[in-house]
């Protein structure tokens, strides 16, 4: 991996946090692909109590 | 004197039979409010709001720091037993918790997520503490516009920069600004937007702003959500205790979990859920039993709780620092600092260190307290459950009447309590964020002084603004938070990095 897709990865694990941490302040279920970058199934997301 | 002796003397303070009684009754709440879902940090302690105003300062604001750390901790428990998070930033420890609680290890769930709270919030904290003076010593050398573009870069951060909407945040910041507009101008003297209400000639004040919004506002949308949640406590099998493993497995994830949480809750916006998610995203990647996750990872507990409460220190950085507050809980704190007459900052060290030191030094004993509360009485808070909903949100609804009436006994303040608490509700149904409102209404005055006062330096010259390097290097961060998220929004709903990262995979 270059510098430059890890720097790129590591902003777009940061984008995800921050769209997921925005669905769950508003009370609803993060994008799946928000998800997904983060390794977090949807299924078991979908499964806790909001 | 350097920052080791002021902690020391702070934990002289810290230490005096009330402020302990203070930091108790702080983190048993905070620990409580945390357990229950749906009440958070920050409406407790903007309902605690009007009631303090008469303690000591010092005792209450070291109450309120109890009561955000005790949250932070409180909302593991139900995280890991019901599946059910007792606060937002609580919502990735349920991921792994829960499961482990299902294959009865709830014990080393909660004592993972106990002990690296205790280790996150101790290392943040320290960390607060040493890096706290040299921050104040930079701070010290901003002048008015440096001030001024600070406050900018707070305003966009918190409205922009993070939630659906850029618009929707901006819309909720300019509400905060124009509420803080209201009343007598400092310094023409001139009425502004009072329209004849002699009520309003001292301004809107913070504390029902911020008990409106964040208690009656939050009580009414919480109580107006239909839940179906199935609420039953998964038992606690086995033993409590962590075996040699656990410990093996836990104690770099707390660790990094602090790495992470730490600097994201000192970023404007940041706030404890980022660096949760992150953390968990970081176990997932780093680990030597990713399959284990999805199916109760010890480490996916361990990070994110850790970097739960290492977020927690983080924001009291620019809030004690600088007095800037980059969540709702330290928007809240800030108000409180104001009903006292206190301005946190870069001054606030010089002109009342026992203060500071001592709330600094305090959250090193609620650390302790609370790992001592936390694992021992988990019964007990469990049992909280039971309360029913209902008498929950009146009682919510009738501690903040009463403490607003007693802090300004008049139907006016009981008038735009209730008039507030409902648009609270409205922007809340309508995903309008609450924290710029609030944010706006703290930080306009100060924004509008530092403007003025640096104008009047430059007689009226507006480019004074961007001739330092510190504040154009602030107002370019300013544009950039406010550009960079519309721009990923419009190239496809901020998904762009992320397909490329996964084409790059």
């Amino acid at each position: 991996m270059t510098a430059y897709s890890f720097i790129r990865n590591v902003f777009s694990i940061l984008n995800a946090a921050i769209a997921a941490t925005s669905a769950v302040r508003q009370h609803r279920m993060p994008e799946t692909g928000a998800l997904k970058k983060l390794g977090i199934r949807e299924a078991d997301f979908r499964a806790i109590q909001l | 004197m350097g920052a080791f002796d002021f902690l020391m003397q702070g934990l002289a303070t810290a230490a005096e039979p009330m402020m302990l009684l203070y930091a108790l009754i702080g983190v048993t709440l905070g620990t409580a409010v945390g357990v229950l879902p749906g009440i958070g940090p920050a409406l407790t302690v903007a309902l605690l709001l009007p009631v303090t105003y008469r303690l000591d300062p010092a005792g209450s604001l070291i109450m309120f720091a109890g009561i955000y750390y005790g949250g932070m901790y409180g909302g593991s428990t139900t995280s890991i037993l019901l599946n059910t998070p007792g606060e937002s930033a609580s919502i990735i420890t349920a991921l792994e918790g829960n499961k482990m609680a299902r294959r009865g290890r709830g014990g080393p769930a909660l004592a993972t997520a106990a002990i690296g709270s205790f280790v996150a919030g101790l290392i943040a904290t320290l960390l607060l503490a040493f890096l706290a003076p040299s921050i104040v010593q930079i701070a010290l050398k901003m002048g008015p516009r440096e001030n001024f573009a600070l406050m900018v870069l707070a305003f966009v951060t918190v409205s922009a920069a993070l939630g659906d909407s850029a618009l929707r945040g901006l819309t909720s910041l300019f509400l905060g600004l124009a509420l803080a507009c209201v009343g007598i101008d400092q310094l023409t003297g001139q009425a502004r937007l009072s329209f004849g209400v002699p009520e309003l000639l001292d301004g809107i004040e913070v504390t029902t702003m911020a008990v409106a919004m964040f208690a009656v506002g939050e009580a009414l949308a919480i109580a107006g959500t239909r839940v179906q949640a199935d609420e039953s406590v998964t038992a606690v099998k086995g033993s409590v205790w962590m075996s040699r493993k656990d410990w093996a497995r836990s104690w770099k994830p707390w660790l990094r979990g602090t790495a992470i949480g730490f600097p994201i809750g000192a970023m404007p916006a940041g706030g404890a859920e980022i660096g949760t998610f992150l953390s968990y995203a970081t176990e997932k990647k780093l680990s030597k039993h990713p399959e284990e996750f999805g199916n109760g990872a010890i480490e996916g507990v361990a990070g994110p709780e850790a970097a739960n409460n290492a977020s927690a220190a983080g924001t009291l950085v620019p809030l004690l620092t600088l007095g800037l507050p980059t969540s709702a809980t330290a928007a809240i704190m800030l108000a409180g600092f104001q009903q006292f007459g206190l301005q946190p900052g870069p001054l606030l060290f010089a002109t009342n260190p026992t203060l500071v030191w001592g709330l600094i030094a305090s959250l090193l004993i609620a650390n302790a307290m609370l790992l001592i509360l936390n694992l021992p009485l988990i019964g007990l808070w469990v049992k909280l459950l039971t309360v029913p909903k209902p008498w929950l949100y009146a009682g919510i609804l009738l501690f903040a009447t009463l403490g607003t009436i007693g802090a300004n006994p008049s139907s006016f303040e009981l008038g735009m309590l209730l008039g507030f608490g409902v648009l609270g509700y409205v922007m809340r149904l309508f995903g309008y964020p609450i924290a710029p409102i609030v944010v706006g209404l703290i930080l306009g005055p100060m924004a509008e002084q530092q403007l003025r006062r640096a104008l009047s330096i430059s007689q009226g010259d507006w480019t004074v603004l961007v001739q330092s390097p510190i504040a154009a290097t602030l107002l370019a961060l300013a544009a950039l938070a406010l550009i960079v998220p519309l721009i990923l929004r419009a190239r496809g709903k901020g998904q762009v990095l992320t397909q490329m990262a996964g084409d790059e995979d």
